[in-house]
């Protein structure tokens, strides 16, 4: 049984590949609205980001997710989810002063993932990343996101 | 012959309306009161529409009351001013083809004065651009029309016929504007001897939406750049602050002017958020009445991007005007407030982005008031580029991103202001941090460490000289507060130019 299936697909995939290619390219289905994600825990984190943004109206109230790069390399991002929900980010990240760089995208409501503006984006920075401690760094976007501020806080860690 | 040219003699017995003495519109009347009690009806035969006055001159012993009747012996207004040997005034009486009834009675119960004749004088005059009594309520408004002049007297001061027996004199026009549009309403009251004027502005549903009470005792009231949206209806009410407090002898004009709306002036009421006026074009002009008044403008940015806004506020002759920018929800932002009496405003250069902003314009103490003074508001909405300051940056959480070797020109403004600016250091070296001086500031540079520990600090040494610090610094984040010596210093006129250079 699941051998057959196996080659059911086996060959539609080939009917797919080798069908005569249409002139007319087919216009792309639009992205899927993406569930609520949970971004993957990090075991003993260091870093903590809290992204929330405030709202304007209901209808604004899309999705977004951040990304965090250190020393220009991404090392994670926040789950997608509601703008008007908080999302927080985990991450165990090298001890030091390191120059993080946040990088927050978004879903309109007609069209892909875009990311912020760069004018819009927030200022890059350096964390200084100690043992025995978590460093917590609060984003907070209003305006709908037009403008953020940034504050970063230091609190002794549980392990 | 002669009876015709001379005063109509009342006929007694003429004590009630079917005995009523018969007396023409604008002729005297001669009679007496012959016991306390007596009553003495005159009956007008009118034939065309027009206002009635009377006047009865006083004499020894009688407290006079002189009131006025339609045919239904319906009173429709009483006079009762004076004590006894005083004369009383009916004034404006509004009045159409038909029978009236003018009674004269006494109110003093000990009169004994049979003997002396009183004169009842009447005068009947062209309705147009007259007041017509009884117009004591809403309901009772008299219709003017938008453009007109209406002349009319705070007279009598008390309304007798009222369940209010403290009810004072008022009158009620109303103003039917028909073509459909957005329309200002400017509404002048003249000044009139022993009388504090307030004029208020209602909807036919009864709510005040103005009220102008600037004038003091023998001066007039004025409200301009009052918002009509047509097609629509609303009354103006007029009366005397002072309930005791009439003129018999010199009238009011009441002067309403009707202009369409351009945007150039404030759309009154515009005294909260709600009720704001759109500020579409480049400058605006408004005036500050009644006393407290707050007026508000909206300023809306439709395109995405961030924007710069300046607004300049002209001063206004004896006030200290005090401009302040709210968000969409009426939430301060900042407030421009650098200067003193009769001087500008200036907000410099704040950051907005799309949405709704609000303008709000007041007077200082909120005791001052002046419809004839007009403020212009100007506003100047550009584009945001690098190297301009951005405000908000004045703390440490909204501080601005400088990259080194960049420079960027802000403000000292308003009063109070502190900038923040942060900038990376990707590799150990020598730090230059450069302030041009600026007139009238004496400006302190402070470098925080990314802990925000303060590092160094170096002040000018006088207004209008430049700051700056030199400093080895390690790979981090660093932060920058610049500020005047004295919070009050400010200058909104020139910029200061801040630079970050490494050697």
């Amino acid at each position: 049984m699941r051998k057959s299936l196996l080659l059911l697909v086996a060959l539609l995939s080939a009917c797919v590949s080798s069908a005569p290619k249409s002139s007319v390219s087919a216009v792309p289905p639009p992205p899927a609205r993406p569930a609520v994600q949970e971004a993957p825990e990090v075991k003993d984190p260091n870093f903590i980001l809290v992204v929330s943004e405030a709202v304007p109206r209901p209808d604004d109230d899309g999705v977004s997710f951040t990304k965090v790069f250190v020393d220009g390399k991404e090392v994670g991002k926040t789950g997608v989810g509601r703008k008007s929900e908080e999302r927080i980010l985990k991450l165990k990240l090298p001890v030091g002063n390191q120059p993080v760089r946040l990088e927050h995208w978004f879903l309109p409501p007609v069209g892909e993932w875009t990311r912020l503006a760069d004018p819009l984006q927030p200022r890059e920075r350096f964390v200084r990343v100690e043992d025995g401690t978590v460093v917590r760094m609060l984003l907070r976007f209003s305006e709908g996101a037009a403008s953020n501020s940034l504050a970063i806080s230091r609190e002794p860690s549980a392990h | 012959m002669l009876a015709a040219c001379g005063p109509t003699r009342e006929v007694e017995p003429n004590d009630s309306y079917q005995q009523a003495t018969a007396l023409g519109a604008g002729r005297k009347a001669v009679g007496a009161v012959s016991t306390p009690k007596d009553r003495d009806w005159y009956r007008l035969d009118l034939e065309a529409d027009g206002v009635l006055s009377a006047k009865i001159g006083g004499i020894r012993d009688v407290d006079f009351v002189l009131a006025i009747f339609d045919k239904e012996r319906r009173e429709l207004k009483r006079v009762d001013e004076t004590t006894v040997g005083g004369d009383e005034q009916l004034l404006d009486l509004g009045v159409s083809p038909g029978v009236y009834y003018l009674v004269v009675s006494n109110k003093n119960e000990k009169s004994a004065n049979a003997a002396q004749s009183y004169e009842l004088v009447t005068r009947f005059e062209s309705p147009s651009g007259k007041e017509c009594e009884p117009n004591d309520s809403a309901l009772a408004a008299q219709p003017m029309e938008a453009g007109g002049v209406i002349r009319g007297h705070y007279w009598p001061t008390r309304n007798l016929l009222s369940e209010d027996p403290e009810a004072g004199e008022e009158d009620w026009f109303s103003m039917e504007v028909a073509k459909p549009g957005l329309f200002l309403l400017n509404i002048d009251v003249s000044e009139v001897p022993k009388v504090d004027p307030i004029l208020e502005v209602y909807d036919t549903n009864g709510y005040k939406l103005k009220e102008g009470d600037a004038g003091g005792v023998g001066e007039g009231e004025s409200l301009r750049n009052f918002g009509v949206r047509g097609p629509g209806k609303f009354l103006l009410r007029l009366r005397s602050k002072y309930k005791t407090a009439g003129n018999p002898d010199a009238s009011y004009d009441l002067m309403t002017e009707l202009l369409t709306y351009q945007g150039r002036t404030e759309f009154e009421p515009n005294d909260q958020r709600a009720d704001a006026t759109p500020f579409e074009l480049d400058s605006i002009q408004g005036a500050v009445a009644p006393a407290g008044d707050q007026d508000w403008y909206k300023v809306s940015i439709a395109t995405d991007g961030k924007f710069l806004l300046r607004a300049d506020l002209t001063g206004v002759p004896g006030m200290d005007l005090v401009l302040t920018l709210k968000d969409s929800l009426g939430n301060g932002l900042p407030i421009a407030d650098n200067m003193g009496k009769e001087q500008p405003e200036v907000l410099t250069g704040w950051g907005l982005t799309k949405g709704d902003y609000h303008l709000v314009v007041c007077e200082k103490s909120g005791k001052k008031a002046d419809s004839r003074a007009p403020y212009t508001l100007t506003k100047k909405l550009i584009a945001w580029q690098a190297g301009l300051e951005w405000e908000p940056n004045d703390s440490t959480g909204t501080a601005q991103s400088l990259k080194v070797g960049e420079s960027v020109d802000g403000y000292f403004a308003p009063k109070g202001d502190a900038d923040f600016y942060e900038f990376n250091v990707y590799q150990k070296g020598v730090v230059d941090l450069e302030l041009t001086g600026v007139i009238n500031v004496a400006p302190v540079i402070t470098l925080f460490d990314q802990e925000y520990r303060e590092l160094a600090s170096s002040s000018a040494a006088k207004a209008g000289e430049p700051v700056a610090i030199s400093r080895d610094l390690d790979r981090g984040t660093y932060a920058v507060r610049l500020r005047p010596a004295d919070p009050a210093q400010n200058n909104v006129r020139d910029k200061y130019s801040f630079r970050v250079r490494v050697k």
